[in-house]
């Protein structure tokens, strides 16, 4: 018992020191493409709290996101308020319209609730790029936002390199992998879990069916929309093609789906998979080949579904306990920790 | 102004018609196997390439091409149905997996099909000059323009659902299909093959996309993208008609044209497309079982 609690310490924190120093040998490039990875983690794990514990699809979830960082970058551009304040107003006025959507929308099973949030997400995006003004507030339509170029400030959540953006997007990371574990073992996750496995027998059971999908939703739009402030900072710019439109919702969605729908890491191995693999490709094959990356992604989906239709999660654990064992036994702290635990 | 209005609904019902032609075998494939098949668009897509394919190279008519491309589509279908879906079906019957799986291997087929021809093509927009997209019917001293293909491709809705009506209803494969979609367990113990007449279902309505299709062609490019616009506006229609109804399908086809064109009048056209999400939540949060849908 104590043994492996010292085991699954080590690995843990041998882990997490991996992800720490992981980028600092390596070329802007190949840091960007970490960016990337831990940034759709971020989003498919903040997606999963809702469609992967309750097991609603939605495929317009990149709404959410975009408002966020819209929300913080108008306050950036009108107020001068900094993205780290502008960053919480965003994820709780997102939230708030995560609920007001969610509430007649859950009333919708299966393909229905899938629909409409793709007939959602095309009416924010339509909508954006064909309006200049919302209540007064300039936000340049299909043009999108461009956020001022002012060099190294903190403050201000705009950095000169690349590596403060990878470490604030790993805490960001590994804030919403607690939350959702958190959620996970508490009453709320059973509930959701009972409720994506049989809706009916869990509200004949007393669970409010509505509440409990409206608390997930909240949260996980309240942690999206960070996603979306993160987006707008980091790229210094932000418009509705590229946060409203279709492709991101469903690569957020596929990546989680890939990855392990319902299950904390899958998020992040569908992200570990799909994003370096997706990217390397394309560079490899430059400009010749427009939409291979989505390709990959449609691919990856049909044999995910077919041949591991819980994801990719399971597989990578059972992969990850083995090489720890195999590993765990040629270090010289495991017979220290055995001999300790014979005497 | 009021005559511009009056002038466009007859244009939005000749363009929803065309909708509707499109939407129409997407009904009918989730009337029978319960399937909403995200790849819909997609087949629509290939399709129109089979036509520019055979337009460029062989000088073939679209309208022509119909009888070579639809049958290789029919087989498209039953095949797509038979080695992707099947398997999937039978496994949730014994229960193991959520019932999503199969709407997912759609959304993983449509993201495929669709990228893998941006991938072959690209994506530029590709029109074939051929006579019907050139010629225009006019009538009221020019008062009122419309393609002649529009007008075709109106007319082919009302033909594809008429055939599509007549194998359903009037034939013996129809019989098969009618009671699998009412009760595939009790059409299993008659002895008919379930998962063989969902194949055919499928091939039908790939088949009746395809149809619509070639009338698409003539005046709407040939570009990947076409599968992206037109699959969400058929999911959309085809829960506004009523999931399963041949004519609710033309008919919610006809209702977003109308919405789309009059709204055009009003706002610039990329909005009014806003017009027709707008009406598709508000029938499913209201009346989720479409206009003409069965409860």
């Amino acid at each position: 018992m104590k043994e492996n609690l010292l085991k699954g310490r080590l690995f843990a924190f041998l882990d997490l020191a991996l992800l720490l120093v992981i980028p600092l040998p390596m070329g802007s490039y190949e840091q960007d493409i970490l960016i990337m990875v831990l940034f759709y983690a971020f989003a498919s794990t903040a997606w999963n709290i809702i469609c992967g514990f309750v097991g609603t699809l939605s495929l317009g979830h990149a709404v959410y996101l975009g408002i966020g960082g819209y929300i913080s970058t108008l306050l950036l551009l009108n107020l001068q308020l900094s993205p780290w304040v502008g960053m919480f107003v965003g994820a709780a006025i997102t939230s708030v319209i995560g609920i007001l959507i969610g509430f007649p929308c859950f009333r919708l099973k299966g393909p229905y609730f899938t629909l409409a949030s793709i007939a959602l997400g095309n009416i924010v995006l339509i909508w954006v790029q064909n309006n200049e003004y919302l209540f007064g507030i300039d936000i340049k339509g299909a043009m999108g936002l461009l956020l001022p170029q002012t060099g190294n400030q903190a403050v201000a959540f705009e950095f000169a390199g690349k590596l403060p953006y990878y470490y604030i997007m790993l805490v960001f990371l590994l804030v919403v992998i607690l939350v959702s574990r958190l959620i996970s073992r508490s009453r709320l996750g059973y509930y959701l879990v009972a409720i994506r496995s049989d809706p009916d027998a869990a509200e004949s059971l007393g669970i409010p069916l509505v509440r409990y999908k409206l608390i997930a939703m909240a949260i996980s739009t309240f942690f999206i929309s960070f996603a979306g402030t993160f987006y707008a900072q980091y790229y210094r710019y932000i418009g509705p093609d590229r946060v409203f439109g279709n492709d991101l919702s469903v690569q957020i969605a596929l990546i989680a789906l890939i990855g392990g729908q319902g299950t904390i890491l899958g998020p992040l191995f569908g992200a570990i998979l799909l994003v370096p693999l997706s990217s390397f490709l394309s560079e490899y094959f430059g400009g010749t080949l427009p939409g291979l990356h989505l390709f990959i992604y449609g691919v990856v989906m049909m044999l995910v579904v077919f041949y591991m239709p819980n994801g990719i999660h399971d597989y990578v654990m059972r992969f990850f306990r083995w090489a720890e064992g195999a590993l765990w036994k040629r270090l010289p702290v495991s017979k220290a920790a055995s001999g300790k635990a014979e005497s | 102004m009021l005559q511009s209005v009056l002038l466009s609904i007859p244009q939005g019902i000749i363009l929803g018609g065309a909708y509707g032609a499109i939407a129409l075998g997407l009904s009918v494939i989730f009337g029978v196997t319960r399937v909403i098949n995200f790849a819909h668009g997609s087949m629509l897509m290939v399709s129109t390439f089979a036509y520019y394919a055979l337009y460029q190279l062989l000088g073939i008519d679209p309208y022509l091409g119909i009888l070579i491309v639809t049958p290789v589509m029919f087989i498209v279908g039953y095949f797509t149905q038979k080695l992707l879906i099947k398997p999937l079906l039978i496994r949730e019957r014994a229960d193991v997996v959520e019932p999503t799986s199969v709407m997912l291997m759609t959304i993983g087929l449509w993201y495929t099909l669709d990228n893998l021809f941006t991938m072959l093509f690209g994506s530029d927009y590709r029109t074939m000059p051929t006579p019907a997209s050139q010629s225009y019917l006019s009538m009221g001293n020019g008062a009122f323009v419309t393609q002649w293909s529009k007008v075709i491709a109106f007319l082919a809705s009302f033909a594809i659902a008429g055939l599509l009506a007549f194998i359903i209803n009037r034939t013996e494969l129809g019989k098969g299909i009618r009671a699998v979609s009412q009760n595939r367990d009790a059409a299993a113990l008659c002895g008919l093959d379930v998962y063989k007449t969902y194949s055919i279902a499928f091939g039908l309505g790939v088949a009746a996309v395809a149809v619509a299709g070639a009338c698409l062609s003539q005046f709407y490019f040939v570009q990947p993208q076409t599968g992206a616009v037109f699959g969400t506006k058929s999911f959309m229609i085809v829960v506004l008609g009523g999931l399963g109804s041949i004519p609710g399908a033309l008919l919610g086809g006809i209702i977003f044209g109308v919405v789309e064109t009059v709204g055009a009048q009003f706002m610039t056209a990329s909005s009014a497309s806003m017009l027709s999400f707008i009406l598709f939540i508000l029938v499913l949060v209201f009346r989720p079982r479409g206009l003409l849908g069965r409860n």
